[in-house]
């Protein structure tokens, strides 16, 4: 009885967790897929090809990394004893995991800014001597 | 353990946590176009994107921190202590959010800041190379 009662919740802990943090990994990664090919193409300094390339490739790690992390938190998930249980750890996990791309969000966008300004700095002086 | 109590707060926390965070986001980046466009000098599309991209990284970041802060670990036996816990909760988030709010408004002024300086690089070289 008890056993099973703890399983029950641990269940709908999971089935409210896993379609949500599956919704929002894919949301982001679609929305990152869509706006990042402005930069790929800037970065490729043009070349359209090869910029929706990488960022197909970019998406499916995208995706692997995270879903995988989502689908390996399920193995460390505390027994849920109660109804509240339920809410209060789907939060943390669900915290978490946003926190956690929120974070590899904006590092991207940093190495994405690192890479345009060493482009730029290489492109300018070159610039400056053909003129 | 007084559950009822608990799922009060969490009832009120939530909602007042991401409503916060949605009229913060949205009053950003409705004003943060202008900078954008002035950062890419312009050119309107890679600033729309870079803005939608800043806002999906404050959305991830604040409500996953409203989201991880929501446990009580232990009961709340009054009313009084209901009170309390959420000021302290409510009030903490809003803390973080001031201050991400200021570090997004602080990427936003270098960003411009870097810009007209670069722009101004640009044009002093054009000039010089115009008088030789």
């Amino acid at each position: 009885m008890w056993s099973s009662s703890i399983m029950n919740y641990n269940i709908t802990a999971y089935s409210i967790y896993l379609p949500l943090a599956f919704a929002i990994t894919i949301k982001v990664g679609v929305s990152c897929y869509i706006n990042g090919a402005h930069y790929l193409v800037e970065l490729m300094q043009g070349n359209t090809q090869l910029a929706h390339t990488i960022n197909r490739y970019l998406l499916m790690g995208y995706l692997l990394l995270n879903l995988g992390y989502t689908a390996v938190t399920l193995s460390f998930w505390p027994g849920i004893q109660s109804a509240l249980g339920v809410i209060t750890s789907c939060s943390f996990c669900l915290g978490c995991l946003m926190l956690l791309l929120g974070v590899m969000h904006y590092f991207n966008m940093l190495i994405t800014y690192l890479i345009r300004k060493k482009i730029n700095n290489h492109v300018s002086p070159l610039k400056l001597q053909v003129l | 353990m007084n559950n009822s109590l608990i799922v009060t707060a969490y009832s009120i926390y939530l909602p007042v946590a991401l409503l916060l965070t949605f009229y913060v986001a949205r009053s950003l980046f409705k004003n943060s176009k202008v900078f954008m466009i002035d950062i890419f000098n312009g050119r309107e599309e890679i600033a729309l994107c870079t803005n939608r991209l800043f806002e999906v990284g404050f959305y991830l970041l604040n409500v996953g921190f409203a989201l991880l802060i929501l446990h009580i670990s232990d009961g709340i036996l009054t009313n009084r202590e209901l009170i309390e816990r959420l000021s302290y909760k409510i009030g903490g988030f809003s803390i973080y959010l001031g201050i991400s709010l200021f570090l997004n408004l602080y990427l936003f002024f270098r960003g411009k800041r870097k810009s007209s300086e670069h722009r101004m690089r640009t044009e002093i070289a054009n000039r010089q190379l115009g008088v030789q």
